[in-house]
């Protein structure tokens, strides 16, 4: 053992010395466990706020499951408008329907890509098939084939085409066999392969049960809704890819018209005609004597009067079938005349014809059908535009048939902005002729009177009828 | 004077620790002590305090997880499921009605025979589409094409066929297909053609036009538009 001889003083400071140096320790010992607290406090804190943060999420969980309902239910709704991948099976026999029915002739079809589309390894859900074909067929046809796809029920496109324009065939006969012009066809469609995530989905009790319930509520179910074209027929439209051109002797025209050299006697009548007036015109704006002029003007009134009147005949009765012919007409007589006697008169020749005002009373007619009262409204505007002064008797009655449906339609409209709640239905024994409907609350019996030129005319189980400014108006009671 | 002790040593008298050795010796101790007692309480209570509770919110945590990961796989689920309706309302948007370009071209054009527009003959001998190429890289700024539409032939006339391809040009920029339809077409441009045959008419101007298509989408953006705006006006106008 070593003795250490020191004196007191010095044997103090060693005392000293030692328990600073273990005070030392001790405090190395705080500041290292300090440490570690510090650290196992911000730990503590990260891991409170990862707790708040998860029950946060997890109090949300039942949302997000709607969530994820909701777009099981569009994607399901929405996937409707794709082939499945047995209709892509059978889509060639499809085409061969709509080649039946649109009377074109395929000549070739390339579907490899269909064939072919499960041997790509895609992670894509939808996989892109073209079918490419090429086709003979008249103008006619071709619209009428590429319009069956386009209107399909599941998602088809005409992604690209051509057409090389053909002509006529002339049969030993005389015969004409319409132009069957040379076309290439490109079809796309789409099918939908779930993904993995879309085979397995996550299992959400009562899924079932909830996305009916969710589809409901929202109204998700009603899919994706296409943009499509109402295709029309026109088969006396001239087929623009056939050459035109004709012998001069031909006749042409779609036949509804006079004989081609009657046409131009005409037109030439015409054109005669129009030109002597414009050059009295002229001379009226000359003359200077007030009494000369007054009847230099009546005159040139009644030739124009008798003008207009000449034409208007000739258009209704679609006099001038040629193309040249109308063209001509339009160019010399039929625009200048409109625009001299819009001048003169006031008035524009421009008359629509009786079909086409008949046709567009048709669609004013199906969209009141249809309760689309604005609609009748705007097509009828737009059409009483062309409706101007001196017009034939025909015309003008179509014309007050138009304006009686606008009336229509607007008494329909105005109806609608009545507030009326029906509260009931009372039937006193049993015999519907004495039936009581509640509106509002308050009774009302058949004559008498809901509001101004409002009145109940007839109360039925199956519905309230309404006089209301004329118009005989039906409502449910639900 | 010097004191010499002859007693026994169990005898004498016994040595006190000297004040100053002593003095440290308690100060030493107090404060070793003192640091000691800090010392353990920090690691044997304070942090053993922590380290439990921080065990505990850990085990909270981990009963939470199974929880938290049904909500992940539901997110990602519904990520993925956005994603294909969003990939299948582009496919459905992004259909060109062919049948109504073409169907509303030919009908241009049989207005022009029946001397609308100021009449015009038109003969088309080729007309194709091409789909808008997908580029890769920055987009452009604005509605791109969706692909194009050209045709190519012939506007007839006996005289001056050139006027007659302008009244064509213009009727396609003034029709409602065009403006609703497309976003730009060439300017005109091509040459006379004198046939030398006994068919009328007897000249064409040979022309080469082509459009560029508008977005699908873009039509039934500009339609939704359109109709709200009717209905704003006809409301408008009730009142």
């Amino acid at each position: 053992m070593i003795k250490l001889n020191l004196n007191r003083k010095k044997k103090a400071w060693l005392i000293a010395g030692v328990s600073f140096v273990m005070v030392l320790g001790c405090a190395g010992v705080v500041w290292t466990d300090h440490g570690a607290i510090e650290e196992e406090q911000s730990r503590i804190g990260k891991l409170k706020s990862e707790i708040l943060s998860a029950d946060a999420t997890i109090a949300k969980i039942k949302t997000v499951e709607d969530r994820v309902l909701s777009e099981r239910v569009r994607v399901k709704e929405y996937t409707k408008i794709l082939p499945l991948d047995k209709d892509i099976n059978n889509f060639v026999d499809r085409i061969t329907e709509f080649e039946a029915a649109a009377k074109v002739e395929i000549s070739t079809l390339d579907d490899k890509s269909a064939r072919n589309r499960n041997k790509k390894k895609s992670k894509d859900a939808f996989i892109r098939i073209g079918y490419k074909m090429n086709v003979t067929a008249t103008i006619g046809q071709l619209l009428e084939f590429m319009h069956l796809f386009e209107s399909y029920d599941r998602f088809v496109t005409v992604k690209e085409f051509n057409i090389k324009g053909a002509n006529p065939v002339e049969l030993a006969d005389g015969t004409l066999i319409p132009a069957r012009h040379g076309v290439g066809l490109t079809l796309e469609t789409y099918v939908y392969k779930p993904t993995n995530a879309m085979k397995q989905p996550v299992k959400i009790v009562n899924a079932d049960e909830r996305m009916l319930g969710i589809s409901e509520s929202l109204g998700l179910a009603k899919g994706l809704e296409l943009d499509a074209y109402a295709y029309e027929e026109r088969p006396n439209r001239r087929d623009p890819f056939s050459n035109p051109r004709h012998l001069i002797e031909e006749q042409t025209g779609s036949g509804e018209g006079a004989e081609i050299a009657e046409q131009e006697e005409v037109l030439d009548e015409l054109v005669t005609e129009f030109n002597a007036i414009r050059e009295q015109l002229k001379s009226e704006t000359k003359e200077e004597d007030l009494v000369v002029k007054y009847e230099l003007s009546r005159r040139l009134d009644a030739r124009l009067g008798e003008l207009r009147d000449r034409v208007t005949a000739l258009d209704i009765d679609k006099f001038f079938s040629s193309p040249e012919a109308r063209q001509r007409y339009r160019r010399e007589v039929g625009d200048p005349l409109s625009e001299l006697l819009k001048e003169r008169l006031g008035a524009d020749l421009e008359l629509m014809p009786l079909d086409e005002v008949k046709s567009q009373y048709t669609r004013m007619q199906d969209s009141f059908d249809k309760e689309q009262f604005t609609d009748t409204i705007a097509l009828g505007q737009t059409l009483m535009k062309s409706r101007v002064e001196g017009m034939p008797d025909e015309l003008n009655e179509a014309f007050e048939e138009v304006l009686a449906l606008i009336e229509r339609a607007q008494i329909r409209i105005d109806f609608d902005q009545i507030e009326m709640v029906f509260n009931g239905l009372v039937v006193p024994g049993g015999d519907e002729s004495k039936s009581i409907v509640i509106i509002n609350g308050r009774a009302y019996s058949p004559g008498d009177e809901y509001a101004e030129g409002l009145t109940v005319k007839e109360v039925r189980s199956s519905g309230i009828r309404f006089l209301y400014r004329g118009e005989r108006i039906t409502r449910t009671l639900d | 004077m010097m004191k010499i002790n002859l007693l026994p040593s169990e005898y004498r008298k016994a040595e006190r620790t000297p004040f100053i050795i002593l003095l440290p010796i308690l100060a030493g101790l107090i404060c070793v002590l003192s640091a000691g007692a800090v010392a353990g309480y920090v690691k044997f209570s304070w942090r053993a305090e922590v380290e439990a509770e921080r065990v505990q919110l850990q085990g909270q945590m981990r009963q939470k997880q199974p929880r938290l990961n049904y909500n992940a796989s539901l997110l990602k689920e519904e990520a993925e499921y956005k994603k294909q309706a969003e990939t299948i309302s582009k496919i459905a948007s992004s259909r060109i009605l062919m049948t109504k370009k073409l169907d509303e071209l030919c009908n241009l054009i049989a207005e022009g025979d029946a001397g609308q527009h100021g009449g015009y003959m038109v003969w088309v001998e080729q007309l194709k589409t091409k789909p808008a190429k997908r580029k890769r890289g920055r987009k452009k700024k604005g509605p791109q094409p969706a692909g194009e539409l050209s045709f190519s032939g012939y506007v007839l006339a006996n005289n001056a066929p050139l006027q007659d391809f302008n009244r064509f040009h213009r009727a396609i920029k003034d029709s409602e297909m065009y403006r609703e339809q497309f976003m730009g077409i060439n300017d005109p441009k091509g040459s006379v053609t004198e046939f030398t045959d006994d068919k009328v008419p007897t000249k064409g101007w040979s022309f080469a036009l082509s459009a560029d298509m508008t977005d699908p989408a873009e039509i039934m953006k500009t339609r939704a538009k359109k109709r709200l705006e009717a209905k704003k006006e006809a409301r408008r106008k009730r009142k």
